[in-house]
């Protein structure tokens, strides 16, 4: 997907990261960011489904129509193996940042 | 991003409406609010629905969507335009299409046999006695069995056929006439096609007197026996003989030479002693023909020399050098030269018809550069622009394209009934899924090439940025040189039909020496069952007497071949005079020293025949009926006469006609006939007479050729002759026809050419007239204001007219000069086709560049009234 700007690819880390615990909708994925952050995090769910789609265009992950256990029909995401490794790759090039940018933050 | 993305599945509109919603019931019941709150905190659901759905959309193709609606809009406004675009490249996609389905099985499709590149035509090159200016490739039985086996060198296995097409008779409940082949047994096996079903013929089937079997095409299988795997082991009665089906050939396979029905092994059969044999040769890899035939060459020359049983030498054109064809050109032969020449000639009207297009659609760029400015304005960029009408032209040609395969089933169908025997296998020609990819990417071509002008013209021109009229100027030099190609290339295809106009005059005047008026003529092959060959001379006899009796009939006969070609029996040695002995080709008097290219032909006939044929005695007399079973007597044309007894009268010698060892006296001299076709010097003659119940040449070949001279109509004289041969066999198929017919038949090719070639220049001359038209009215429109002042300045208006005729009249001469040179070029394909004229010859191409030159200035004549009536108040006041 190239070069992205931060937000996009902090949206895409959060969702992969989400769908590594296991498959989940687009709605699940939003609550679970929400709470794993403890509510630092609020995603922009207007972004949420174009990031999603765009995801599922490039073949990290895939979409199938399952029911939820409370009965509602929903599209739930799960990890491709191409997604499986383009998270590690993310993963390791946001520490990478986040660690660069909080020593240059320190130096000061 | 990867290619296998753009396939990754697109969830549809629907999918992604019910996933939002999902979402947003999900979410207010979690929070446990309102869903129009949850809605809100989604924010616009609408917006990103879009997000979602361009996501999945690739760009470039909602482009082209955008494109294509806009460019169809555009045509609904201008509806004549786009009707005319998409016709004219109709017409010339599908021409193409049609030439390209009607010749793909001579020039491009696969033969069906495996590795077919590796097969090849070997034996001994003879001139074809039908066909002169082909050569046939064969080889004596005796030889290949002696010099043949195992094969030699440069081959990893050499096979036989002969008598491929022969008749051959279904003699059980139905009965049935058939075309057989006889084959060698390893005959499937080197050609790499393997039976459907059952099995192959062995090498124990292929021996003298061995039980018979046959191996039936695929065609037969499924007529006579319903496709029925039970067929194998079953038995059909071939030519009286209980025969089984060992095999069944695959679809779609071909005897090369000819479409066989059933195969049979050669050796079975009587007469292949001496028989003549068509090679068929699989070559090693890595040896290429030419390799190949410098191999075997000293082969051939030993056996040509006579230390085999039966000296070649003594076939119909005597010695003859090695020869090793591809498979493709020995079944081609020389046709591929005319469907290049069909392919080449469609291509340029393909060409025409796209420059004409490309025009129009300049043409109508020029109003359009208004449009283009605002666009541009508006924030289009210039290679949008570009695209935009790059996609009007693929769209033109893919109407242009779809349009086009709709006519191509009628041109098709034109074409065959054009040139039945011109191009091989033309009825089988079909529009299948080939056929329509090469249309496919014809139109896809076509498309670019019209679309690649405009597309150039906007990209280089200033308009975007200048405003509307600073482009008029860029587009006439482009559209004149475009004008300037279609002339060219008009010019060429009106002097290639011009010549070959003139090819078919020539031939249509070539006196016959018969006349073929009021002559019917038919072709009987008894059914062997019923009639074993040589036994079907009293049937014959029997035949000739009712045909005499048909009312009107002036004169009848019946003989071994009849004009206008016919395939006569063709000998070297004729001694004369009663001198036996062999004397060498050369020595003085004695022998006839013949040449060998142009070998006698001996033709049996009944007293009748010169009087039906209307062929004139010179000297002497014509046969009697007496002569029949008096002293034998012959017949000798001019030509053989100068040969056998030059310098002499030869009424009063005698002369032996091969294979008969009696000596026959010449009775009379006939005039010369056409017998090889129009093109060929004819070859000499004699006539000897077929006697009753004698040993004739003819009774080995089983087929005689009956003709009429009828004075009542020839329709009813064709419906008698059938019922005569009804009346004695009623199962006898029998061929009857005009000898008129026939005779049209021999300029088949030249008629072809000629009427294709004379459609095309026509239909290219018209859309030349029509891009001319278009370009000098455009002129003069642009012009009008600078003519309007000139005139108001006194210029005299036929001054006006003069200027845009000398400007169109600039531009013919530049095409005509261009076209000339391109002609010198396309003529020199067109030379092996004519017949008394010479590539350059003076009156076509004089005829050509009149018509051209008159058709063009007819087209200026409009726009040049158009500048003489220009009112200079008018176009004052307009400012």
């Amino acid at each position: 997907m190239g070069q992205q700007e931060n937000p996009q690819a902090a949206l895409e880390l959060l969702i992969l990261k989400t769908l590594a615990a296991g498959p989940n909708h687009g709605f699940g994925i939003a609550l679970h960011i929400d709470e794993s952050s403890s509510g630092l995090l609020r995603v922009e769910e207007g972004s949420l489904y174009p990031a999603l789609h765009r995801l599922d265009k490039a073949g990290f992950i895939d979409a199938e129509w399952t029911v939820t256990p409370n009965g509602r029909r929903a599209r739930v995401y799960s990890l491709t193996k191409t997604g499986r490794k383009r998270l590690k790759e993310i993963e390791e090039s946001w520490t990478t940042l986040t660690e660069g940018v909080r020593r240059v933050l320190r130096w000061t | 991003m990867d290619v296998k993305n753009w396939f990754r599945r697109r969830p549809s509109d629907d999918e992604m409406r019910e996933e939002l919603e999902a979402h947003i019931a999900m979410r207010a019941e979690h929070d446990g609010v309102d869903e129009s709150v949850a809605r809100r905190r989604l924010g616009n659901v609408l917006r990103t629905r879009e997000a979602m759905r361009r996501i999945w959309i690739a760009e470039w193709w909602d482009a082209l969507r955008q494109d294509a609606t806009f460019t169809v809009r555009s045509w609904r406004r201008q509806p004549g335009f786009a009707l005319g675009a998409v016709l004219v490249l109709a017409l010339g996609l599908g021409a193409s299409t049609a030439m390209f389905s009607a010749l793909d099985r001579i020039l491009f499709r696969p033969l069906p046999y495996g590795d077919a590149d590796r097969l090849v035509s070997v034996g001994r090159g003879y001139p074809d006695v039908e066909r002169p200016d082909q050569s046939r490739v064969l080889i004596t039985s005796n030889e290949y069995s002696e010099r043949w086996n195992p094969a030699p060198a440069p081959f990893t296995a050499v096979t036989t056929t002969s008598d491929v097409g022969k008749t051959c008779d279904i003699t059980e409940q139905h009965p049935e006439r058939l075309r057989c082949a006889s084959v060698e047994s390893n005959f499937l096996q080197t050609l790499g096609v393997p039976v459907a079903l059952g099995r192959d013929f062995t090498r124990e089937d292929d021996v003298r007197n061995a039980a018979p079997v046959a191996i039936i095409s695929h065609d037969v299988w499924t007529r006579r026996f319903g496709a029925d795997p039970g067929a194998i082991g079953r038995t059909i009665d071939l030519d009286g003989k209980r025969t089984p089906v060992i095999g069944v050939l695959p679809a779609g396979f071909a005897v090369p030479g000819g479409q066989s029905d059933i195969l049979r092994p050669q050796r079975q059969l009587a007469g292949f002693d001496g028989a003549l044999l068509a090679a068929f040769g699989r070559l090693k890899p890595g040896v290429t023909a030419r390799q190949a035939e410098a191999a075997i060459a000293p082969m051939i020359e030993a056996a040509a020399n006579g230390s085999g049983r039966v000296r070649p030498a003594s076939l119909p054109g005597g010695k003859a050098q090695a020869r090793v064809v591809p498979l493709r050109d020995y079944l081609v032969g020389d046709t591929s030269r005319v469907a290049w020449l069909l392919l080449c000639a469609v291509a340029g009207l393909l060409l025409i018809a796209c420059v004409n297009v490309a025009n129009l659609i300049l043409a109508r760029m020029a109003v359009r550069d208004r449009e283009f400015a605002v666009r541009s304005a508006l924030g289009a960029g210039r290679i949008r622009l570009a695209r935009l009408v790059l996609t009007e032209g693929l769209l033109l040609a893919a109407a242009g394209g779809g349009i086009g395969l709709l006519s191509a089933t009628v041109m098709l169908r034109v074409f065959a009934r054009l040139a039945p025997s011109s191009i091989p296998e033309i009825d089988q020609a079909s529009l299948d899924l080939r056929v329509l990819a090469v249309t496919a990417v014809l139109a896809m071509a076509a498309g670019l090439a019209v679309g690649i002008w405009p597309a150039l013209s906007v990209l280089r021109s200033r308009a975007l940025h200048y405003g509307a009229r600073a482009t008029a100027a860029a587009h006439p030099r482009m559209r004149f040189t475009l004008v300037t190609v279609q002339i060219a290339l008009t010019i060429t295809l009106l002097g290639g039909s011009a010549l070959l106009l003139r090819t078919l005059w020539n031939l249509v005047a070539v006196p016959l020496g018969y006349r073929s008026e009021r002559v019917v003529t038919m072709n009987v092959t008894p059914n062997v069952a019923h009639y074993p060959p040589g036994s079907s001379g009293p049937f014959f006899e029997q035949l000739l007497e009712r045909i005499r009796e048909i009312p009107g009939t002036a004169a009848a006969t019946m003989s071994s071949a009849a004009p206008p070609t016919g395939v006569a029996l063709a000998g070297v040695h004729f001694p004369v005079d009663h001198k036996t002995e062999v004397l060498r080709q050369g020595s003085p008097g004695l022998f006839a020293a013949i040449p060998l290219t142009s070998p006698l032909r001996v033709r049996e006939v009944t007293p009748g025949y010169f009087e039906t044929f209307g062929i004139p005695i010179l000297r002497g007399r014509a046969f009697t009926g007496p002569d029949r079973t008096a002293q034998p007597a012959v017949i000798v044309s001019e030509s053989a006469a100068k040969i056998l007894f030059p310098g002499q009268d030869p009424i009063g010698h005698t002369v032996q006609v091969p294979p008969a060892k009696e000596w026959a006296e010449v009775v009379g001299v006939a005039g010369e006939i056409r017998n090889t076709g129009l093109t060929e010097e004819p070859a000499p003659e004699l006539y000897t007479l077929w006697r009753r119940n004698g040993r004739s040449v003819t009774s080995f070949s089983n087929m005689a050729f009956f003709a009429i001279r009828t004075q009542a109509g020839t329709a009813d004289a064709v419906a008698f002759l059938k019922q005569a041969v009804a009346d004695l066999d009623p199962q006898l198929p029998v061929t009857v026809g005009l000898l008129d017919d026939e005779v049209a038949g021999l300029t088949e090719r030249p008629r072809f050419l000629a009427s294709l070639l004379s459609a095309f220049a026509g239909l290219a001359l018209l859309l030349a007239a029509a891009g001319l038209y278009g370009v000098a009215s455009y002129l003069v429109t642009q012009r009008t204001r600078e003519i309007g002042v000139r005139i108001a300045l006194g210029a005299a208006p036929g001054e006006m007219a003069r200027q845009v005729i000398g400007e169109a009249g600039r531009w013919i001469a530049a095409g005509a000069a261009g076209g000339a040179l391109l002609s010198w070029g396309a003529t020199q394909a067109i030379r092996s086709q004519l017949f008394q004229v010479a590539t350059v010859d003076p009156v076509s191409w004089a005829a050509a560049f009149v018509v051209l030159g008159v058709a063009l200035l007819a087209a200026v004549v409009r726009p040049a009234i158009l500048a003489a009536r220009v009112d200079p108040i008018v176009t004052l006041q307009a400012d």
